[in-house]
């Protein structure tokens, strides 16, 4: 089934992700909707709620030269009210991604945040010869960075900059770079919310750009994408990612992602209050 | 490739910059109500109490489901289109509106408004 729709997905690319970016441009600009942050491709400045655990089971198939599909698992930790750690595996290696958030300030349908970020790519993966840095679980990379997230009740919009370096390079590929999103994203149903067991519908249109710093190159993709929430706790998401600058050499420059998470609210606190009895 | 970063960022700093007065007005008289209403937290018998900073169901069941977990509660009833939340407590034990309001703080969210019966 994944893979028909993989078949008909490529078949069609260019022209279903061309019309579905101006759908969500159209939505964007003139129907009466309510922001969404639960982005697909970066993530927001807000951290996971406290205590909170987390489930994220993803599947990328890779286009272009490389036939290549990648499955990723991770864990997300709520650990504090300002603290997300997530750990992941994409059984060639492991990741590690822990998130602060420092500044807060939210009002009725409205919120401003600002967080620092770090994180570490562990690969066991034979090392593949790109410009880019590959962020994906293909080469061993470390990272920091900054996200500004602006939530006003029909517009929320996320900022990311970063920079990222590869562990191993050889001086004809680049070493280190800057890394970039701006992602925008809204609610297109229910038009009413009435109990947490409504299906949400989401749309996301996110751009996510990589500058190298040591050598010449960069690339800028857009990445539309369809979420669905189930029961206020569990999201499917699929997306496609495709180049629209392409001046480096990497992997592939689009690719099919569908991903499903789970939210188990409270989950750390109630294995504390296990192990004390 | 520059304007296009440029854009974003401009973009970023004119939203962020129109909101900032109006919510630290916000924010700060939540606090005040908060503290206030603490000595009387004994003959509290009914919260309602307004979130701030969400629109998704996702979050607002995160407060839910946080300020479920509190042992003095005993039923809380959401109100997701206007982020509100109606608690009523246990008969025999006693209410602490600081741990209401870090309740809805854990899940990543502000105390809007806190009125209680």
């Amino acid at each position: 089934m994944l893979d028909l729709v993989c078949k008909v997905w490529y078949m069609n690319r260019r022209c279903l992700s061309i019309g579905f970016c101006g759908l969500i441009i159209a939505i964007f600009g003139f129907l009466p909707t309510v922001a969404q942050e639960l982005y697909v491709f970066s993530d927001p400045a807000s951290t996971k709620p406290a205590r909170s655990i987390g489930i994220k089971h993803s599947f990328q198939k890779m286009g272009g030269n490389t036939n290549r599909n990648n499955q990723y698992t991770q864990m997300q930790f709520g650990l504090s009210k300002k603290v997300s750690l997530y750990l992941g595996t994409n059984y060639g290696g492991n990741d590690a991604y822990v998130q602060y958030r420092f500044f807060t300030k939210d009002a009725m349908y409205a919120h401003t945040r600002l967080a620092f970020y770090a994180k570490s790519i562990q690969t066991n993966r034979q090392a593949i010869h790109t410009s880019a840095v590959l962020l994906d679980g293909e080469e061993s990379v470390n990272g920091v960075g900054f996200i500004a997230t602006q939530l006003k009740h029909k517009w929320a919009s996320s900022l990311s900059l970063g920079y990222v370096q590869k562990e191993k390079w050889s001086q004809h590929y680049g070493r280190d770079a800057f890394q970039y999103s701006f992602s925008n994203g809204l609610l297109v149903y229910p038009k009413r919310y009435s109990s947490y067991g409504q299906t949400n519908v989401n749309l996301y249109l996110e751009l996510l750009g990589q500058k190298l710093l040591s050598g010449r190159g960069q690339y800028l993709d857009a990445a539309p994408a369809i979420q669905m929430i189930f029961n206020s706790q569990a999201k499917l998401n699929l997306g496609y990612r495709f180049a629209l600058l392409e001046k480096t050499n990497r992997m592939t420059n689009n690719s099919l992602y569908i991903s499903l998470d789970y939210l188990f609210f409270n989950a750390l606190s109630m294995l504390k209050q296990r192990k004390k009895l | 490739m520059k304007k296009i970063i440029l854009f974003a960022g401009f973009i970023m700093a004119i939203v962020c910059s129109a909101n900032a007065k109006n919510i630290t007005k916000t924010f700060h008289s939540t606090e005040v109500n908060i503290k206030s209403n603490i000595e009387k937290a004994d003959k509290i018998k009914k919260v309602t109490l307004v979130a701030s900073g969400l629109t998704c169901s996702m979050c607002s069941k995160a407060i839910f489901k946080s300020l479920s977990k509190l042992e003095f509660v005993d039923q809380v009833k959401a109100d997701i289109e206007k982020s509100k939340y109606i608690l009523s407590f246990k008969p025999t034990s006693k209410v602490d509106l600081a741990q209401i309001k870090k309740a809805v703080t854990d899940a990543g969210f502000g105390v809007q408004s806190l009125v209680y019966e």
